[in-house]
């Protein structure tokens, strides 16, 4: 069966509502509108307005809102219309939801799933464009994750779901309107784990959310110069899933992390500083990463397209790397 | 009214408050705190009206709320000593003490408990339950704006919620005349919120009011109650209220609801011996619970990775 993106994700929660009488959805223009990006398209029809809520314009109580309701028993599904907004929430996030199973000793949980689209390519400029991802990295208490493709976006928004977790749920603007048969996709997919989704033997690519896909394009570009590139797939940020990154260094000594996120402090960042931590002696020679220009980002396609990682960089990366 | 009772209990609270500055003071505990003297009536009075099942929300003044809400004296005691047997194994500390079965919640947050509260309400109308939820806070936290976000998402949503401003002027050494240049209740009215002000310290007034609103709470309709009171301590442990008039002090530690509740009871049947008898009741208790605290220590031992992630199926 063919979907795209977008519709997977509907289509999963309208399992999980069907499911689960305590799960309902929150959030802005969510409802006749269905999101910005359609992902909640038609769900208020079917489900009415008392489970399919569109709320007003206010993240932190948004935010607020679903901890309550999570604290209180349900399984709330909020949505943040854009990851640029996470900000406003972050105090919600942090020294909120994060803390209650900690301070409690587990009496108290807050399963509740932020669901947030990130990153660029769609020309909306330096407010509506950002990955923000790596300012919830060192949240401890939070899980984040960042499907990369269609066939996978179910699986893991369904574990996000039954998750006794505040989960963080990265959608990416460009992947919704991806079309991909979704026939004998996994049901659920555990988080914390990541996924080889092209063996190699030459370098090694680390990724998630949307930079997957131009990794696999350039790989399978260069597979046909009889360039061997194993790319991986984080799928959950945080835990990050460092065995299976250390389970491939450990055969390739080449690696290069690619991300959407700005370079200072980031998911990358993160990476590199655990394999040196976990791996350095695998290494053949200084880990490079790639990752959006730490500038606002700008609107015009040209200058967006050099802000954030091309194909070209990083096949020009790999290149270089393989020549070193 | 039971007089009697809502006296015991501002006393108790404000014995172990007591005790925690004493402590304080001889170094036994660590971190600071945020004393609720000469505002505690308020959560003993609002709470008359409450169940066990009704949710309060509390902030960095809450040892009121709490043992208001019917913690444990000795559990809550310990947790404001660090102990692993307080209701938080230490962890929480005097502004973060929480407890499920007490539906009990307190965030360091200034106001940041409000949206929190606000979702806690929801859930109670979703299951069609009649549990309210009282979530407290300061007029400082009034100028935060999530705590404004939330007010509207109650009004708009008629979510069963009662906010109760207690407005004791200041927020910190900050004057609200400094930060507010409209009435507290009118704002939350301007939300739509059916509101009232009790000034003061009118704790009969209070008493009514919490009734009728709590009473109409419960049917899915938003209430706010600002309370006029004043904190007879300093904001935090070692705060030397430098920034308050010693007239205005006076003014109000002549209203304080203590005093006022103790004539009240010795012009009925209740003698001066009877009172006396009741205070030392309460801080003998006191002095034992935090004694055999002090004295029998514990070595229980907490993983600090434990519960970072809540592992329940
Ligand atoms: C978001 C936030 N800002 C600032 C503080 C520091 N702080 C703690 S209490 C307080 C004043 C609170 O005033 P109010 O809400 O009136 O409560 P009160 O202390 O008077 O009971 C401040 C500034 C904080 N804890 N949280
Ligand atoms: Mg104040």
């Amino acid at each position: 069966m063919i979907k795209t993106y977008a519709q997977a994700i509907k289509d999963t929660l309208d399992e999980e509502l069907m499911n689960d009488p305590n799960l309902f959805l929150f959030g802005e223009d969510i409802g006749v509108y269905g999101g910005c990006f359609g992902a909640t398209k038609g769900l208020q029809e079917k489900y009415g307005n008392k489970r399919v809520i569109d709320s007003p314009m206010s993240e932190q109580a948004i935010a607020g809102l679903g901890i309550g309701a999570a604290l209180n028993g349900l399984r709330p599904v909020i949505e943040i219309m854009f990851m640029d907004f996470i900000t406003l929430i972050y105090d919600q996030i942090l020294n909120h939801a994060s803390i209650f199973s900690y301070l409690s000793n587990g009496e108290m949980k807050v399963p509740l799933v932020i669901r947030v689209p990130a990153g660029g390519g769609r020309g909306y400029g330096a407010t509506h464009s950002k990955s923000l991802w790596s300012a919830l990295m060192n949240i401890p208490g939070i899980k984040i994750i960042a499907p990369s493709n269609t066939r996978e976006v179910s699986g893991l928004l369904r574990a996000a779901i039954k998750d006794n977790n505040p989960v963080i749920f990265v959608e990416h603007k460009s992947l919704y309107q991806i079309k991909d048969d979704v026939e004998n996709a996994e049901d659920i997919i555990p988080i914390g784990k990541a996924k080889i989704v092209k063996e190699g033997n030459d370098l090694l690519l680390i990724s998630f959310s949307k930079m997957v896909l131009d990794c696999l394009e350039v790989a399978n570009k260069l597979e046909n110069e009889g360039i061997s590139i194993e790319v991986l797939d984080l799928r959950t940020v945080k835990p990050l899933d460092i065995e299976t990154i250390k389970n491939s260094i450990d055969k390739i000594g080449k690696v290069i992390v690619v991300e959407e996120g700005f370079p200072q402090s980031g998911i990358a960042a993160e990476i590199i500083a655990q394999i040196n931590e976990v791996c350095f002696y695998s290494l053949d020679g200084p880990i490079k990463r790639i990752c959006t220009l730490e500038i606002p980002l700008p609107c015009s396609p040209k200058l967006e397209n050099m802000a954030i990682p091309s194909k070209e960089r990083i096949e020009n990366e790999i290149r270089s790397m393989l020549n070193e | 009214m039971d007089l009697l009772k809502i006296y015991k209990k501002i006393l108790l609270i404000r014995a172990v408050e007591n005790k925690l500055d004493q402590l304080f003071k001889k170094g036994l505990v660590y971190g600071t705190a945020h004393f609720c003297i000469g505002q505690e009536f308020i959560p003993v009075v609002v709470s008359q009206h409450l169940r066990k099942e009704d949710a309060v929300t509390s902030t960095h003044r809450g040892h009121g709320h709490a043992l208001s809400k019917d913690l444990d004296v000795k559990k809550f005691l310990a947790e404001l000593l660090g102990d692993p047997r307080g209701y938080n194994t230490g962890k929480g500390g005097s502004q973060h003490v929480s407890s499920i079965d007490n539906n009990f919640f307190a965030n360091g947050i200034t106001g940041g408990m409000v949206p929190i509260a606000v979702g806690i309400a929801f859930a109670n109308k979703y299951k069609q339950n009649d549990n309210v939820v009282v979530a407290y806070l300061g007029d400082g936290a009034m100028t935060e704006g999530y705590v404004l976000e939330s007010l509207n998402m109650a009004a708009a949503l008629k979510l069963p919620i009662l906010f109760i401003c207690e407005n004791n002027f200041y927020a910190m050494s900050t004057h609200i005349k400094k930060t507010h240049s409209s009435d507290i209740n009118k704002k939350a009215e301007a939300f739509g919120i059916k509101s009232a002000l009790v000034p003061d310290n009118n704790y009969k007034l209070l008493y009514e009011i919490a009734e009728e609103f709590i009473n109409d709470t419960r049917k899915g309709i938003p209430h706010f109650i600002e309370v006029q009171t004043y904190r007879h301590k300093g904001h935090s442990k070692n705060d030397q209220n430098l920034y308050r008039d010693k007239s205005e002090e006076q003014y109000w530690f002549n209203k304080d609801v203590a005093l006022i509740i103790e004539d009240e009871l010795l012009s009925n049947k209740y003698t001066i011996e009877d009172i006396n008898l009741i205070k030392t009741e309460i801080d003998t208790f006191v002095d034992k619970i935090s004694e055999e605290l002090i004295q029998q220590g514990s070595d229980i031992d907490i993983d600090l990775f434990k519960h970072i992630y809540n592992e329940t199926k």
